[in-house]
């Protein structure tokens, strides 16, 4: 009989060892012993794709290991989260790669924590055009909009869509966030964003902060 | 010529010659990666420059007289292979192609696909009537080439880039099975290439050290990468020039070991450590910033960032050529393109003299 702590580890063990099944066999168990929700998601599967991370800035795991990681949460979440029991209102995050630009694995490696961070995502896909984001910040009144781009030709379309929100008058409602290959603090601060992040587990912690220095 | 710069005393063709030849030569060559920035010479949309043989050849005709780079020609690039092989691209209006819709969405449709024929499938005739039309313009003066993308990127362009790196830990056996048969097609269109009298180079991004690591390539890219360059060095005398973006740091051994005449390599790395590393096994380029130098800097930029990788390259014992470190974007500026070209004739002329080099 396996004790809570045990089934933690296993949730974490199954996304860093990129195992679905044990990572899914992990859920049932957790949902079985009525560990809750919340701390499985939080004390197990992130716990386990933190754990990946570290393994990444270390060189030991790559991109196709953090998308079998990825691919190992998602089976736990697959079966964790129909029995969540949402808070009222999560804050909302709307998330894409920026016109002109398709490589979207980190933008997806990203929209993964901040949905186990309990976020609401809008997810835009890849090739948006600028004016997208800022409609759908409005439609959904956004709390989080986070952008990415691996390439530093449509780098500049990130301060574009900061202006165009200004000229909306919705930038003081939106946190933006940016985020990808040729992006750094500086360039973030150049433009104006209210945060940068090096990679995705860093990017819900960001985003969280953000959305509490708000309400 | 302007600024004073120094004319080039030879043509591209007799200074690439003489440089393979390891004979002396007038200067450094230069060779940034202009691509699709062709368009931009000729009005030309990128969609309709991607659909048409004289648009493409005029395009690079019209690189050729302006810059007068040490290498001229066109190819079908990191996803004409797939394409011709059934993966869709989107072509923007006047942006980059890109893939839209994988044409492998499952291994059990496998078995459907088949090698390529150049002379019929997808865009492939366009590249090699585009060769010839730029071959009979400028081919007394300059070299014509044609870039095709390696095995791996094109085995991910067939799979969808995300699916087929999964699949390297899921289904290795398939993936090795599509790397054999994106080879194949790539050899039908490298001997396509090598029968009109011209020579390919490889393009190989998605194996780039950004995205897996060197055990990774060694065992999925390498020998499918070696594949194409024996095949290259069994039709045109010499090993191909292979490109690589990203961090290449933990691969170069690796690069030089398939067969590559000439490494080509990003802004992320340092060319000394390249240097040190395989300068005597491989001829280095690169790699000026495309897009923070060449397409938003000034002549002084320019010619700064050359003069430092000259510095540190220009001894190199297997050669260098001053190149950008990856494709131009499209909107570079055309003085800033002249500019690189102008840094090698006036610090990349022999005999070099460090002093000026700082």
């Amino acid at each position: 009989m396996s004790s809570n702590q045990e089934i933690l580890d296993r949730l974490a063990q199954g996304v860093r060892d990129m195992d679905e099944e044990l990572t899914a066999a992990a859920a049932q168990e957790a949902l079985q012993k009525q560990i809750g929700v919340l701390k499985a998601i939080n004390e197990g599967l992130v716990v386990g794709m933190n754990e990946a991370g570290s393994l990444y800035e270390a060189e030991e795991y790559f991109v196709p290991e953090l998308l079998l990681c990825s691919d190992a949460m998602y089976a736990g979440l697959d079966i964790l989260t129909p029995h969540l029991e949402r808070a009222e209102s999560r804050a909302r995050a709307v998330i894409g790669v920026i016109e002109g630009d398709t490589h979207d694995i980190g933008k997806n490696l990203v929209k993964l924590m901040l949905e186990v961070g309990g976020f609401e995502i809008y997810d835009l896909g890849r090739d948006v055009p600028l004016a997208d984001f800022v409609a759908k910040v409005k439609e959904v009144k956004a709390d989080i909009l986070c952008l990415s781009t691996l390439m530093s030709t449509t780098m500049d379309g990130m301060a574009e869509v900061i202006d165009l929100l200004k000229k909306e008058g919705l930038r003081e409602q939106v946190a933006v966030i940016v985020g990808g290959g040729p992006i750094s603090q500086a360039f973030a601060d150049r433009i104006g964003a209210d945060g940068y992040s090096e990679n995705a587990i860093g990017s819900v912690k960001l985003a969280k902060q953000l959305v509490l220095q708000r309400s | 010529m302007s600024n004073g710069v120094k004319s080039d005393r030879m043509t591209p063709k007799e200074r690439m010659k003489s440089f393979a030849a390891g004979q002396e030569i007038d200067r450094i060559p230069c060779m940034p990666l202009i691509g699709d920035h062709a368009c931009r010479l000729i009005g030309a949309s990128v969609s309709s420059y991607s659909h048409s043989a004289e648009l493409m050849a005029e395009g690079q005709i019209a690189v050729f007289r302006l810059y007068r780079p040490d290498g001229a020609g066109v190819g079908p690039g990191l996803f004409g292979i797939a394409e011709a092989m059934g993966t869709k691209l989107k072509f923007p209006e006047d942006g980059m192609p890109f893939v839209n819709e994988p044409v492998l969405k499952d291994w059990s449709d496998f078995s459907t696909l088949t090698p390529v024929d150049p002379y019929r499938d997808g865009r492939l005739p366009l590249f090699l009537k585009a060769l010839r039309l730029i071959n009979e313009q400028i081919g007394d003066q300059v070299g014509v080439g044609s870039s095709v993308g390696g095995p791996f990127t094109a085995a991910a362009s067939l799979r969808g880039t995300e699916k087929f790196l999964k699949d390297l830990r899921r289904n290795p056996e398939m993936v090795h099975a599509l790397l054999q048969l994106v080879t194949e097609s790539a050899l039908r269109y490298i001997d396509a290439v090598c029968d009109l009298g011209f020579k390919p180079s490889i393009s190989e991004p998605t194996a780039s050290g950004t995205l897996i690591s060197a055990t990774q390539f060694q065992e999925f890219a390498k020998p499918y990468l070696k594949m194409y360059a024996d095949r290259i060095i069994e039709r045109c005398g010499s090993g191909p020039m292979l490109h690589i973006c990203g961090n290449t740091k933990r691969i170069w051994t690796d690069m030089a070991d398939i067969g590559a005449t000439i490494l080509s390599l990003d802004n992320i790395i340092d060319l000394a450590e390249a240097k040190e590393a395989v300068g005597h096994r491989a001829c280095l380029a690169g790699n000026v910033k495309p897009v923070e130098t060449l397409m938003k800097g000034n002549r002084e930029q320019i010619y700064a960032e050359a003069k430092e990788c000259l510095r540190k390259t220009y001894d190199s014992p297997k050669g260098y050529i001053l190149s950008s470190g990856c494709a131009l974007a499209l909107n570079t500026p055309q003085e800033n393109v002249m500019a690189l070209m102008d840094a090698a004739r006036i610090y990349g002329s022999y005999p070099i003299d460090p002093e000026k080099l700082v």
